[in-house]
């Protein structure tokens, strides 16, 4: 069970090609973690795995079903995409009834429902916003509402689009506790982000994309100790990665204790 | 930078040519004598020789092409349109036979009839459609400051105008945010109306949230200081050659009115 | 001479019932550099608010103690004064576009206008600034139809047009790209230089550790700690009140914990390095 792309290359209605020749397999219960400057094609190729771009070239396949032979609807039941903005994607107007819509509109029973919806607010850590109206809530939270309406809908994958943008301290140790959570109840996560530190800590797999395609993809190290990686991508190397490098060390550091363990 | 660009607000606003640099005002009042003159003699004859008029205007003006766009697809659901219920809706016996549609007499005078109020229609709509084709509303609403409202009034004005093209965006992108989730938005036309029903409430909130933080960006922009306010755009001054436009114009529709009064009352 | 000074101030927001300020007493000195941190819904953008003026002009509620803007109360202040002392920037590149201007030029242009700043002056103003923020190139293009980076830097460019003595700056970045972030980057950085008044609230603590010179830390509507930027994040107990620190001060202290301590605590890498090379040579 994987979600692939073959040979996929993308065409936006006005002629722009946002994506060419893209080969990508991401397998049940990885952890991935797309970087690279904007306008490399990150958002292009994640709505490309829940169907909602359709490659004019190759192929986008989930669990066997090529995206082309069904409904946007039908893919995103498999690949969940929370997007950005939450603003485009809230229409509810309290939090709870947001989180229901999903398995409400798939017409799950009561307790089905309240199961799913106590999982997705409890792994959001958004209990006290609960009864809010939306709008009401700060929009780093809101975006917490989001990611909770969707893992409601319960996605075998999960697509965060820039989920630590804008957060603090408390909201991204929640992040990083809901990717190890998800992964661990069978969800692959996939996460765009421009965070490094968050890419590094939590994401074993690591994909950098610039200039229309998937210019590496590997281990945390293979990227950001790859300097002619990190500047097409244009990503900076986390702090000390950047810190044993100046240093002169050698042995691919990336991490805290690893730095403190050689000094 | 593109210092053309930049010394080009020197000078008074250049739209382009003689007519698109009419102050919006008087061009207004022209158009609008014009068409109201349309409006006041309700005859066919000088109905369509407006619309011919502003053919002609708008080729002089360098604008045939999309006027004619629209002005074309104006007239054609009128005409048939009007001709058609003037025929159901107009029944006297002593009507004189016309033309015969596949079996479907017409009579003469709900044809006439139909053709003065098509042609009034066209006679006042084209001379409107000339002068929103030639002028920006930014520029409306500048010769409206210049005349003393508010700039909070035409800030109003403009930005709703903007709003909605914004609001059209939100519209796509919440639509597709739906998709994403897994709602079925492709389909039969229940499907479509299911899915589009639940996103009418977020377009508007995020209009209406957008609106505090607006506000706020405004005021730090000194929105609210009051005294002088210079502007950037300056609109050319209304020349005598305009005034003596407009007041030719204003001659005009009054001249109409008094035929029609004339004639109404059977002196003419 | 303390430009703005709030004196055991408390606000609460109409129709909550929780105070949003709790009893902050704080002064900024002209020609600093202040950051702002702490976490989501801890104050800071209410602080923001009440410096700008809008507590409590324009939003309601209940304002408590005493806010002073060169001396003189923030009530007795007049709006279209303020926006003239005090520039505001927010994080929103979307709203903070006024969306009645076709070109970027205008768009920098209208608080000119509205100041009533006259037309030689203004084409010199919006000029230099384009010119200073980098946006040159854009001139031409319309406002509406932007990246959200080219906004903030838009919207940047409108505020310094007006040459205001403060700037309150609150999450330029957060809802930015990295490309985005740095152009705003650069911005700050051109306006470090410039001797103005500066309040910035950013999460992105290599930021305020590079640019500030004294730090709030913000929790629960209260200030839990204020100081020199090197003093305040190098203390490791600023994440318990939710706030992160320099991930190169994480690693100062986790150098003492293994026995192996450094001179002092770093918060920008220049200093980490510094410190590690002292360490090595003894």
């Amino acid at each position: 069970m994987a979600i692939e792309i073959k040979n996929a290359s993308f065409r936006y209605p006005n002629g722009f090609v946002a994506l060419e020749n893209i080969n990508l397999t991401i397998h049940e219960g990885e952890k991935v973690a797309i970087v690279g400057q904007n306008g490399a094609g990150k958002t292009t190729c994640v709505k490309m795995m829940n169907g909602l771009n359709r490659p004019f070239e190759g192929d986008v396949i989930i669990d066997g079903v090529n995206t082309k032979d069904v409904t946007v609807a039908t893919t995103a039941r498999k690949v969940g995409y929370v997007f950005q903005n939450p603003d485009e994607q809230i229409f509810n107007n309290t939090a709870r009834a947001e989180i229901e819509f999903m398995p409400r509109y798939y017409k799950l029973d009561e307790k089905e429902v309240k199961e799913r919806v106590d999982y997705a607010v409890k792994i959001c850590d958004i209990e006290k916003y609960m009864d809010i109206n939306p709008y009401e809530i700060p929009y780093p939270i809101r975006k917490f509402v989001a990611i909770a309406a969707v893992i409601a809908s319960r996605p075998k994958y999960i697509v965060l689009d820039e989920p630590t943008a804008g957060q603090d301290l408390h909201g991204t140790r929640t992040l990083a506790n809901m990717v190890d959570q998800l992964t661990k109840d069978g969800i692959t996560v996939i996460t765009i982000t421009h965070d490094m530190e968050f890419a590094v800590q939590n994401f074993d797999r690591v994909i950098a994309m610039a200039h229309k395609n998937i210019i590496k993809d590997g281990t945390a190290q293979d990227i950001f100790w790859d300097d002619q990686i990190l500047a097409d991508a244009r990503i900076k190397k986390p702090a000390m990665g950047e810190l044993a490098k100046q240093l002169g060390m050698d042995g691919r550091i990336l991490f805290c204790d690893e730095l403190v363990g050689r000094l | 930078m593109d210092k053309e660009f930049i010394n080009s607000y020197n000078d008074y606003v250049d739209n382009g040519n003689a007519w698109f640099n009419l102050n919006p005002l008087s061009k207004l009042c022209i158009c609008l004598c014009i068409g109201l003159t349309a409006v006041v003699v309700r005859r066919w004859q000088y109905g369509f020789s407006l619309c011919l008029l502003y053919c002609i205007a708008a080729l002089l003006i360098g604008i045939f092409p999309r006027f004619i766009k629209n002005y074309f697809a104006i007239s054609i659901i009128l005409f048939f349109l009007t001709i058609i219920v003037r025929q159901f809706s107009m029944k006297e016996p002593d009507f004189t036979p016309f033309i015969n549609v596949f079996g479907w007499q017409w009579y003469k005078e709900p044809f006439i009839a139909a053709l003065n109020i098509v042609s009034y229609i066209m006679g006042c709509s084209g001379a409107l459609l000339i002068f929103f084709q030639t002028t920006e509303m930014r520029d409306i609403m500048l010769a409206l400051e210049n005349r003393g409202v508010t700039h909070v009034a035409s800030y109003i004005m403009l930005s709703s105008m903007q709003s909605v093209i914004d609001m059209r965006k939100s519209a796509e992108t919440i639509l597709e945010s739906q998709k994403a989730r897994g709602i079925e938005t492709d389909g039969n036309i229940m499907v479509r109306m299911k899915a589009f029903f639940p996103i009418l409430g977020p377009i508007l909130l995020s209009a209406m949230s957008g609106t505090e933080e607006k506000a706020i960006a405004m005021d730090a922009r000194a929105f609210s200081h009051e005294g002088g306010h210079t502007y950037l755009r300056v609109l050319r001054p209304i020349s005598k050659v305009e005034y003596a436009l407009d007041a030719l114009a204003i001659l005009c529709l009054i001249a109409s009115i008094v035929w029609k009064v004339l004639s109404l009352t059977g002196v003419l | 001479m303390a430009f703005i000074e709030l004196k055991d101030v408390s606000y609460k927001y109409p129709y909550t019932k929780d105070y949003a300020l709790q009893h902050v007493t704080c002064s900024f000195e002209k020609g600093k550099f202040y950051g702002i941190i702490g976490e989501n819904g801890g104050g800071k953008t209410t602080l923001c608010n009440v410096i700008r003026g809008l507590i409590p002009h324009f939003y309601l509620g209940k304002l408590e103690g005493d806010v002073l803007v060169e001396g003189k109360d923030i009530r007795d202040w007049d709006t279209a004064d303020l926006c003239s002392k005090i520039g505001f920037v927010f994080q929103n590149p979307f709203t903070q576009i006024s969306g009645i201007k076709p070109t970027v030029f205008e768009e920098v242009a209208i608080g000119l206008e509205n100041l009533g700043v006259p037309k030689q002056e203004m084409l010199e103003r919006v000029t230099n600034v384009c010119e200073q923020l980098d946006i040159g190139h854009l001139i031409k293009n319309n406002p509406n139809e932007l990246s959200g980076g080219q906004r903030q830097r838009v919207a940047f460019a409108s505020i310094i047009a007006m040459d205001t003595e403060t700037l309150v700056i609150d999450e330029p970045t957060s809802q930015l790209d990295p490309e985005g972030t740095e152009s705003v980057f650069n911005i700050i950085n051109t306006l470090k230089h410039s001797n103005k008044t500066i309040i910035l609230v950013e999460h992105k603590i290599d930021l305020i550790a590079e640019f500030c010179d004294e730090v709030l830390v913000m929790e629960n509507g209260t200030v839990v700690c204020s100081g020199l930027t090197k003093e305040i994040l190098s203390q490791r107990s600023l994440m318990d009140h939710n706030a992160a620190i320099p991930e190169v001060a994480k690693f100062g202290h986790a150098m003492a914990d293994a026995g192996k301590p450094l001179a002092e605590i770093p918060v920008t890498m220049e200093e980490a390095l510094k410190l590690v090379k002292e360490r090595s040579a003894r």
